[in-house]
């Protein structure tokens, strides 16, 4: 076997290994999955995202979820698995094609950093999946593919829909690519771009036509973002501050600050495509466009949003090293010690994760009383309410049951000073309680009473003690509380 | 003027303005118990106690004897002072080295030490034990390096400097002393060479032993300053192996010294394996950094809950000057163009500097005021005693050593040589017999000892007689005074007043 092979053969497994560490016995729920895991059961159960439950992704990851109710959880993975060994590949093909010394080293890199473990999300948020496309993208890019504009059309879709500002990233690189290759004309990959673009928009677009909702998408996926989502504002330092602090707690820090500086320092020294170099620098500040774009990430829950890095900082090191001229990143003895730099720290925490895995079944909202009394009991459609504890959707999940009221996503009412000032989304969710006869009702005692607006939780508290009576469950004091209806036995 | 001089004049500047951001005063330089424990024996000796047999710690004596210097010198901006111009010696001698050995930016790597060892997530201020020994040990390697007449006994003077510093940073001088021991170093026989070593570590030795010979206390000094840390610190609280890699992993993110100790030992490595002018010292730099943060596997100071946190940051300072050293050794000796050339260090610099300059700014700008001992100072305990200033004797703190803070500010002492009482939390036999805490008791009674700070709790000490003894003495001979805004107050101390006296 040449050693070629050796290297894919490496790459594969180590691609595959780091995905393992997110199999479903151990990829342990997560709030904002299990939202988009719920949007999967809606479709399946022929109701429809925005319409008939809240959130303000683009729809692209909730018919992704739809494949865990029909191919299973497995299913899920070996798809999700599948889509990075594909972008691993391309990439690694693209390090082969330019002749990179070691051309595993930085598709190795690209999965470290998209599997560590720090940012604590594991499988099925929004931007691994536009951290894919946005490698894959690239190496469309640099590829002399027949339907090359066609597939950058696509797959800018493709990003756009599952997770609308990262298609910012694939902007310096578009740009790069219309203004290069002069073989086609101008029109002609535009056109082409247009094409594959609505090959993913169209569908979708009539998807929610036909459903009578476009008018739910463009307000909660697109004009919601824009009204609330990105209307927090925080100073320019502080954002550096929270950069800082991030790169540092997830691990990112070695790879972010040798890839900015040995970009920067490319751009001084001598290098065949400056434009290119120039574009990927860009592509990693775009990368990062959702910090500057609100001001979430200081409450350190929103490491994920640095998740993009993974692709743009390889891009930009793949940049430096295929078309440097400068001796002293030429030489072969200089790769492997920026090898070790950039994948050191990864490589450590990557080991330190896979030999102490949890199990799903031991995750502490898992093993709860409450989640076990919930196991014990048959609960069908809008049985059961959540209010607060997000990671508790999974029992909407693991029952396969639609919950009464659309918002099942409640981290406004702590976020906003203004949201819902008059209670009327909070007695929209108690007609629809009521309405159904909603049996059970888990509420997070700690999260209702950080809602900013003390109106709001009053309320809340006042609706559950008319109507539910709470049930005393054996086990560790938790701010976790079971609630029935009255009149019920 | 010439561009060596305004390197020179650059690296000097930049050592003072990091040493101004611990400036004495509130809000400047952090107040920790160590550092408190210090300077309340520096007062000791200044009142005529000796350390050991009138105030216990377990850090060798020259600490105690430098915080007495800086008292006879103004007090707080005396050990500023003190600090500052051991920074810029250890600095100036470091610039020289690198300059001698015509480095292409030789300010860069004597930067990178003033930047580590003013890491504001680090060094916990100025005035800490290994802060020193950094100091001594960069001054140490420039002296190994240099062609000074003395260089041996120099060697010797330091290598004791360390010693009585803090006896564990001795052992990263080890693989240096192995170097310039061996035949082709040097054409001085090797007897004279040892003789000249030991000659220079005695003069710091022989002073220090005969002081305690002369105040009858060389028993307490070897019990206190050694035999402790062998028979306690270093052998209880043992963590996994696992564990220590996990706190140093932590350590290194979280104090900002990730980045740098990653590319130092990669290049180091790669310094050894590639072509190299000087493998053997590059070789001992590389045990020195090892052998700098040995502390870390010596002991489990951590209580396993925190294992997890940001605590004994400290021990990680000596790196400030082994990477550093080490570095240098890539940088001087390595013949692999990798590593070689204004263009590659350029990059290695960026690298190495960025994130701690990034760091020294934000702190300098953004001084958080409220991690700086504010609750000790400002707590109504001490606006009480400042109001009623009591005197030598009068006062005593038990569980928490930042009130050692009162003593300093008021300089006087307490009745009892047991300042320092962690180890009632810290280990399981500690003081089994209670003798300790009935000759504290017996020391309180004997002064009448009018306030007591208590900072203890039921869950404090691991034995609970210990604190049932404790407990019923205070209830029995004190009263607590009472703060009306107690609750809402930070501080989790109780200020007890003698009985029967009246306010």
């Amino acid at each position: 076997m040449s050693k070629q092979y050796y290297s894919l053969v490496f790459i594969v497994a180590a691609c595959l290994l780091l995905s393992l560490l997110y199999c479903p016995p151990v990829d342990i729920p997560g709030g904002d999955k299990e939202v988009f895991r719920y949007g999967g059961l809606t479709i399946i159960k022929g109701a429809v995202p925005y319409r008939d439950f809240f959130d303000h992704k683009p729809p692209l990851i909730f018919f992704l979820n739809t494949t865990a109710f029909v191919f299973g959880e497995w299913g899920f993975w070996l798809i999700d698995f599948g889509l990075v060994l594909l972008a691993t590949l391309a990439f690694f093909r693209l390090c082969q094609r330019f002749r990179l010394p070691y051309p595993w080293l930085l598709p190795l890199l690209f999965n470290l950093m998209l599997r560590d473990f720090l940012l604590e999300v594991g499988m099925g948020m929004t931007r691994e999946y536009t951290v894919i496309f946005g490698m894959l993208f690239f190496c469309v890019t640099m590829g002399r593919l027949r339907y090359k504009y066609f597939l950058m059309g696509l797959l800018a879709g493709l990003t756009f829909f599952m997770q609308q500002e990262q298609s910012l990233a694939l902007v310096p690189f578009l740009i790069y690519a219309l203004l290069t290759d002069l073989q086609i004309p101008l029109i002609r990959r535009i056109i082409q771009l247009g094409l594959g673009f609505l090959v993913i928009a169209l569908p979708l677009l009539l998807y929610f036509a036909l459903h009578h909702s476009l008018e739910y998408l463009w307000k909660d996926a697109f004009l919601f973002n824009f009204q609330w989502y990105t209307a927090q504002k925080k100073s320019m330092p502080d954002h550096f501050r929270t950069i800082k602090e991030m790169l540092d707690r997830i691990n990112y820090e070695v790879p972010f600050m040798i890839a900015v500086t040995l970009g920067t320092a490319s751009l001084l020294l001598k290098h065949k495509k400056k434009g290119l170099l120039i574009a990927a620098l860009i592509g990693v500040s775009l990368s990062l466009s959702q910090e500057f774009m609100g001001r979430r990430a200081e409450n350190h829950a929103f490491e994920h949003y640095f998740m993009p890095l993974s692709a743009s900082i390889c891009i930009l090191l793949f940049v430096v090293f295929a078309f440097t001229e400068e001796a002293a990143l030429l030489d072969r003895r200089v790769r492997p010690i920026y090898g070790f730099l950039l994948c050191g720290s990864l490589g450590y925490t990557a080991l330190q994760h896979g030999t102490h895995l949890k199990l799903v079944k031991d995750d502490s909202d898992i093993s709860s009383p409450v989640y076990g009394y919930l196991r014990e009991h048959t609960i069908g459609d809008y049985q059961l309410f959540l209010m607060g504890d997000s990671y508790f959707i999974h029992a909407f999940n693991e029952k396969r049951i639609l919950s009464p009221s659309p918002w099942i996503y409640q981290h406004f009412w702590k976020w906003y000073p203004k949201w819902d000032p008059d209670q009327a989304l909070l007695k929209g969710i108690g007609e629809d309680i009521l309405k159904h006869r909603t049996t059970y009702i888990v509420v997070d005692d700690a999260d209702v009473a950080r809602f900013i607006n003390p109106a709001n939780s009053g309320w809340w508290f006042a609706f559950l003690r008319d109507h539910y009576n709470p049930i005393s469950i054996a086990g560790p004091p938790t701010s976790i509380s079971l609630w029935k209806i009255k009149d019920i036995p | 003027m010439k561009k060596e001089n305004w390197s020179l004049l650059f690296i000097l500047s930049a050592s003072v303005l990091l040493s101004l951001l611990y400036i004495p005063g509130f809000g400047h330089n952090p107040l920790s118990g160590d550092k408190e424990v210090y300077r309340y024996i520096g007062q000791v000796i200044r009142n005529g106690g000796v350390p050991y047999r009138d105030a216990f710690d377990h850090k060798p004596p020259l600490i105690f004897f430098l915080n007495y210097a800086a008292l006879l010198l103004g007090g707080d901006w005396g050990q500023w002072l003190i600090d500052t111009c051991l920074a810029l010696l250890a600095t100036g001698a470091f610039f020289q080295l690198c300059r001698k050995y015509k480095l292409p930016y030789p300010w860069l790597l004597p930067l990178l030490f003033n930047l580590m060892i003013r890491d504001f997530y680090m060094c916990l201020g100025m005035g800490m034990t290994r802060e020193y020994t950094s100091m001594l040990l960069l001054i140490f390697f420039c002296v190994l390096l240099g062609k000074y007449r003395y260089h041996y006994f120099l060697m010797g003077l330091l290598s004791g400097l360390v010693f009585f510093t803090q006896q564990d940073q001795v052992l990263c001088l080890v693989p240096f002393f192995l170097y310039a021991f061996l035949p082709e170093q040097d054409t001085v026989p090797f007897l004279t060479r040892l003789a000249r070593t030991a000659a220079g570590f005695l003069a710091i030795a022989l002073p220090v032993i005969l002081y305690f010979v002369l105040h009858n206390a060389l028993k307490d000094f070897w019990q206190d300053a050694f035999l402790f840390n062998l028979t306690w610190y270093t052998t209880t609280l043992k963590a996994s192996f696992g564990d220590h890699l996990r706190k140093l992993k932590l350590i290194m993110d979280g104090g900002n010294y990730e980045v740098v100790s990653l590319v130092s030992v990669v290049l180091g490595v790669c310094a050894v394996i590639f072509p190299n002018t000087n493998r053997k010292l590059t070789l001992a730099s590389l045990a020195a950094v090892v052998l700098s943060i040995i502390p870390e596997f010596m002991g489990g100071r951590d209580l396993p809950t925190r294992m997890t946190g940001m605590s004994f940051t400290h021990y990680f300072l000596p790196l400030s000057a082994s990477l550093s050293i080490l570095l240098f050794c890539v940088f001087a000796f390595s013949a692999e163009p990798a590593l070689q050339g204004r263009r590659v260090q350029v990059i290695y610099g960026i690298l190495i500097c960025c994130s701690l300059s990034y760091t020294a700014i934000r702190f300098a700008t953004h001084r958080p005021l409220d991690g700086y001992g504010r609750d000790i100072v400002t707590c109504q305990e001490m606006y009480y005693l400042r109001a009623h200033k009591p005197k030598d004797d009068q006062l005593f703190v038990f569980g928490s050593t930042d009130y050692l803070y009162a003593f300093n500010e008021f300089r006087i002492t307490g009745p009892s040589k047991w300042i320092y009482q962690h180890f009632y939390t810290l280990y399981d036999h500690w003081d089994n017999d209670h003798a300790i805490l009935y000759s504290i008791r017996a020391d309180l009674s004997s002064h009448k000892t009018t306030y007591v700070i208590d900072c203890t709790s039921s869950s404090w000490f691991r034995d609970t007689s210990a604190y049932k003894i404790w407990n019923s003495f205070l209830l029995e001979h004190y009263q607590p005074v009472n703060f009306p805004d107690k609750d809402k107050t930070d501080t989790l101390a109780q200020l007890w007043k003698l009985k029967g006296i009246p306010d």
